[in-house]
């Protein structure tokens, strides 16, 4: 009798069975893809392992020497300066957006400008400006040409201060500015114009509009573009570093993903590069997880 | 609705089944066919080089005639990150049979799955030169752990353009090796407008470290490079600070080309000095970077040689950077055909096809049954050197996994000039232990 009961119990619906055969095969892939690498890199963070032959069990060794490393708190320095911009990456292009908005002359090519960088993608626009920053590329050339003889002579890539903001700028700015400016124009088309037509018989003009009703009115899409700019700083810069500056000069533009990537590939040490993967998994987690509230909230609302 | 679920059900089933199928065959590679000719994949991060990949290919037409049984898949892969595929194939004991390799650092840390040749050589081991064969011995000796076959034989110094010299008032057969000298030399290019010397340093620094291969060759000689093996010598020693301070010497009195910082050794900087533009380069001696690549731009006539600029406290003054060998052939150990494999490695790196080799690129290829042209007067002398006053290459003895790093805090010091001497040689000397 009990176990008649327990099975009718674990009995499941028509509906439950057909959304666990649709579901099976995508949870086996994150299984496979997604859970299992993160907690074998958990394990490979207590080893000491070259990328061949078996793993030598080293208990917290690599998070004691990554700790006293001086590279993983310039990553750190280097990636809270990229954080900085995140301000000037997401203000900007709802500035852009605002004025679009309001009406431009020839707006369809100014966007169409603005979004190049974004279609280009990070590797693309990482080769294109190392040449263009490089000390024989052509904006030199042109400095050179005008007079200035010594123009070879300044190089932005080539001192760690200028190196990072001119990283900061390109990959937080630059190149976010396009898809910042359409996502942004298609959350303001979503305002009622009722809002601004009540506002401007208030009195306001149109940068109190902007403040007052516009940027009220696309709270959670500022939100969410500003949590998708972490998550790119934190773990989708490789490949603009890769080609912009390798990392250099020194360390002035390694971050904790391209140090990864460095330990792991170039100097053999998978198990002390899996201890700095562990540090970027939490720090991917928090973004992760404020941006699962922020939906969550937004939903409720 | 239940026949729907059912077919939905059974199409995912299938669709597992053939990806497992599928990827069980992808693993299997091209090995499942057991009858018919054998097909050898090699990787090479030369062939796409315009004219060696051209000689790669008429060697492969060559092997592939004299061995109807074989079928040679030669594929290019990019040099950059080159290592790192292997480490990945070598992980996923993917398909490879054959690939090009450097006898250094980079090569002897995934050694553990390079096959051991010893016993496959012992007809052929006396037509290799000893010293190439101790670089591609995982031990370092001559006759036993030969995990590499030389293809060429390697080491570095550096050339000068007679051309230029004769702009400058300067003697172009006076050669400058001597470090004052060398420093006079270079204050005459400069004040005749010509770039004294030229370095690509962009990516690696290439530029400074082949300088500084050449110095301390001179400063510490066989058993003082060797010392970096073991922690006998220490990057805190006199001689490697004294190197330093040369190096720095030469970018201080602004000898350098200003933008060695954003242009690469390998091609841009070596374009540049083919070209025609500087006074001194630090290059190698065979393959790339060297006297026919120099040559066929300004002259063979007008390329001199040098080992090293040499310190007048140097103890080993006529020491020339010899790394034994340069790049050879390597055989995965888990390759199904390794008999054919190995005929490859060894047909490739010697006779008729090394010759080719040779020929196309200007390497040396250190087996006695390729002569050298003796009527080349700089690849002579550069033999000479390499055969009399032969000491290890400094870079192919520190740990391999300290290399990188090492690059960014020259970058620092010298490029960028961030940290201090005593920064700089701590930092390193930090580093060293770390991967000692």
């Amino acid at each position: 009798m009990n176990l008649l009961k327990r099975s009718k119990k674990f009995r499941l619906t028509q509906e439950a069975r057909d959304a666990w055969i649709l579901l099976t095969p995508l949870l086996l892939l994150t299984v496979g893809f997604l859970v299992y690498p993160v907690f074998s890199n958990f394990y490979y963070s207590l080893t000491r392992w070259k990328g061949l032959g078996d793993p030598v069990f080293i208990g917290l060794e690599n998070y004691t020497r990554m700790f006293q490393d001086e590279r993983f708190y310039s990553s750190l320095k280097n990636m809270g300066i990229l954080v900085l911009y995140i301000p000037l990456g997401v203000g900007l292009p709802l500035l852009i957006a605002n004025t679009l908005r309001n009406g431009l002359k020839g707006w369809k090519m100014y966007r169409a400008m603005l979004y190049l960088p974004n279609i280009l993608g990070p590797v693309i626009l990482g080769t294109i400006f190392s040449v263009m920053l490089s000390q024989v590329g052509p904006i030199t050339e042109i400095l050179r040409r005008i007079g200035f003889e010594k123009a070879n002579e300044f190089y932005l890539l080539g001192k760690s201060v200028s190196a990072i903001h001119t990283l900061s700028f390109i990959f937080v700015v630059l190149m976010r500015v396009g898809f910042g400016c359409i996502y942004f124009l298609a959350a303001m088309s979503t305002i009622d114009q009722n809002l601004y037509d009540a506002a401007r018989i208030d009195g306001t003009n149109k940068f109190q509009d902007f403040i007052h009703v516009t940027i009220p009115g696309i709270k959670f899409s500022i939100q969410f573009f500003s949590v998708l700019a972490f998550i790119e700083v934190f773990a989708r810069m490789y490949g603009i570093i890769f080609t912009l500056t390798g990392g250099g000069p020194g360390y002035a533009t390694n971050t904790l993903e391209f140090a990864v990537y460095k330990l792991s590939f170039s100097s053999y040490q998978k198990g002390y590069a899996s201890a700095w993967a562990v540090v970027l998994f939490f720090f991917c987690a928090i973004i992760a997880l404020i941006q699962i509230r922020l939906i969550m909230k937004e939903e409720m609302s | 609705m239940k026949k729907t679920v059912n077919r939905i059900g059974c199409m995912l089933l299938l669709t597992v089944l053939l990806v497992s199928f599928s990827g069980s065959l992808f693993a299997q590679g091209q090995k499942v066919k057991s009858d018919g000719p054998i097909t050898l994949t090699v990787w090479n991060f030369k062939y796409a080089e315009e004219v060696a990949g051209e000689a790669f290919k008429e060697m492969d037409r060559l092997f592939m005639a004299q061995n109807p049984g074989i079928i040679i898949d030669h594929q290019a892969q990019p040099e950059s990150n080159y290592y790192q595929m292997l480490l990945s194939a070598f992980s996923a004991k993917s398909d490879l049979d054959v690939f090009l390799t450097h006898t250094d650092q980079r090569a002897w840390v995934l050694a553990e799955l390079f096959h051991v040749f010893d016993t496959d050589i012992v007809d052929v081991i006396d037509t290799y030169a000893p010293s190439a064969l101790e670089a591609c011995s995982e031990t370092k000796s001559p006759d036993s752990d030969i995990k590499i076959l030389p293809l060429t034989a390697q080491g570095n110094g550096i050339y000068y353009n007679k051309n230029n010299f004769r702009k400058a008032g300067l003697d172009p057969e006076a050669i400058p090796s001597n470090w004052n000298d060398f420093l006079a030399a270079c204050e005459k290019l400069k004040k005749a407008g010509i770039t004294p010397i030229i370095f690509g340093n962009q990516g690696s620094s290439f530029g400074i470290d082949f300088t500084y291969r050449a110095i301390l060759g001179t400063l510490l000689g066989t058993d003082g490079i060797n010392g970096f093996a073991d922690g006998s010598t220490a990057f805190t020693d006199k001689e490697f600070v004294q190197a330093t301070r040369m190096v720095k010497e030469l970018y201080d009195k602004g000898y350098v080309n200003v933008e060695n910082g954003s242009i690469p050794y390998f091609m841009d900087a070596i374009t540049d000095f083919q070209n025609g533009n500087g006074g001194f380069f630090p290059g190698l001696a065979s393959d790339i970077a060297h006297w026919k690549d120099f040559g066929s731009g300004f002259g063979i006539e007008n390329v001199g040689y040098f080992s090293a600029p040499v310190a007048a406290n140097a103890a080993f003054p006529n020491a020339q950077v010899n790394q034994g060998a340069g790049i050879g052939f390597a055989v995965t150990e888990y390759s199904p055909h390794l008999d054919a494999a190995t005929k490859y490695a060894k047909f490739m790196t010697s006779g008729e096809a090394g010759k080719i080799f040779m020929d196309a690129t200007g390497a040396v290829v250190p087996n006695s049954t390729i002569p050298v042209d003796a009527s080349n007067v700089v690849l002579s002398d550069i033999l000479r050197r390499l055969n009399t006053h032969g000491v290890p290459d400094f870079m192919n003895v520190v740990p391999g996994g300290m290399i990188q790093d090492f690059y960014n805090f020259m970058t620092l010091y010298f490029i960028s000039g961030e940290i201090s001497e005593s920064q700089y040689i701590d930092q390193v000397q930090k580093l060293y232990k770390a991967n000692l």
